[in-house]
């Protein structure tokens, strides 16, 4: 499916070992399981969207994601998460993540976590509603079912009770 | 996995939105990813999107100031991949 000619290579920006040991982790075959799915039942203009980002980023008055301890466990991730509310901007936040540079989102938060740019649309009427609560988790999660316990399912919670109809996910 | 609706974009990591302070160029890849939710009409569609990095790969400067701490315990692993 696509929007124009353009086919994305997701492997574009990895050096070519990290590429090659990367899709030693794919599989062959497409996914075959059952894929949750809710229809859009209103148009976007009336929709409560939520941000969720993998991106590492925590508020300056939250604990920082832990970094220490995968650099002793480097198979271990951090499996919390932290509330990011509407309205915070790079100002305000501080971003821990050892797989990527950090720099671009601490100089504009809204690179990965797009904030300010959703409270455009929110005003413009292109949405019907920025939830109050945006949310990041830790992107490294190695084979780690127990993160969907712990962070997924809290977080899905807090979305109901924010009537959240429709999440933007962007990964690291 | 399987992820109920996808946009994919060829902008490097930690930037999937776009470049630091550019507000039109951010605006135009989330109105576009926005219109996927209406786009969408069954589970596990990817739409690719259009837009292009202003930079090539190896001067994107995406990486971390140092190597990760799991590519350090897999490098052996990653550089056998890499010769095949």
């Amino acid at each position: 499916m696509e929007l124009n000619e353009k086919v994305v290579d997701g492997f574009r920006f990895l050096p070519p070992g990290l590429r090659a040991w990367v899709k030693t982790f794919i599989p062959d075959e497409d996914f075959k399981n059952p894929i949750p799915w809710t229809p859009m039942s209103k148009s976007l203009s009336k929709v409560t969207v939520a941000l969720v980002t993998s991106a590492g980023i925590s508020l300056k008055s939250d604990p920082p994601f832990d970094m220490e301890r995968e650099k002793r466990e480097p198979i271990w991730g951090d499996r919390s998460f932290r509330i990011i509310p509407k309205g915070k901007t790079e100002k305000d936040i501080d971003v821990n993540h050892l797989h990527i540079n950090t720099t671009y989102i601490k100089q504009d938060i809204n690179v990965i976590l797009p904030l300010a740019r959703m409270a455009e649309f929110e005003k413009e009427g292109i949405i019907g509603r920025l939830a109050p609560s945006a949310y990041s988790f830790y992107g490294f999660q190695w084979r780690n079912n127990d993160f969907l316990k712990e962070a997924i399912e809290p977080i899905s919670k807090k979305m109901k009770l924010e009537d959240v109809e429709a999440v933007l996910l962007t990964p690291a | 996995m399987g992820i109920p609706r996808s946009a994919a974009i060829e902008y490097p990591y930690g930037r999937p939105v776009g470049q630091v302070g550019d507000r039109e160029g951010q605006r135009k890849v989330l109105l576009m990813v926005l219109s996927v939710l209406e786009k969408a009409k069954k589970p596990g569609e990817v739409w690719h999107l259009p837009f292009t990095w202003p930079e090539e790969p190896k001067n994107a400067d995406w990486q971390p100031p140092e190597m990760s701490p799991l590519i350090k315990y897999y490098l052996e692993d990653i550089k056998k991949a890499r010769r095949g």
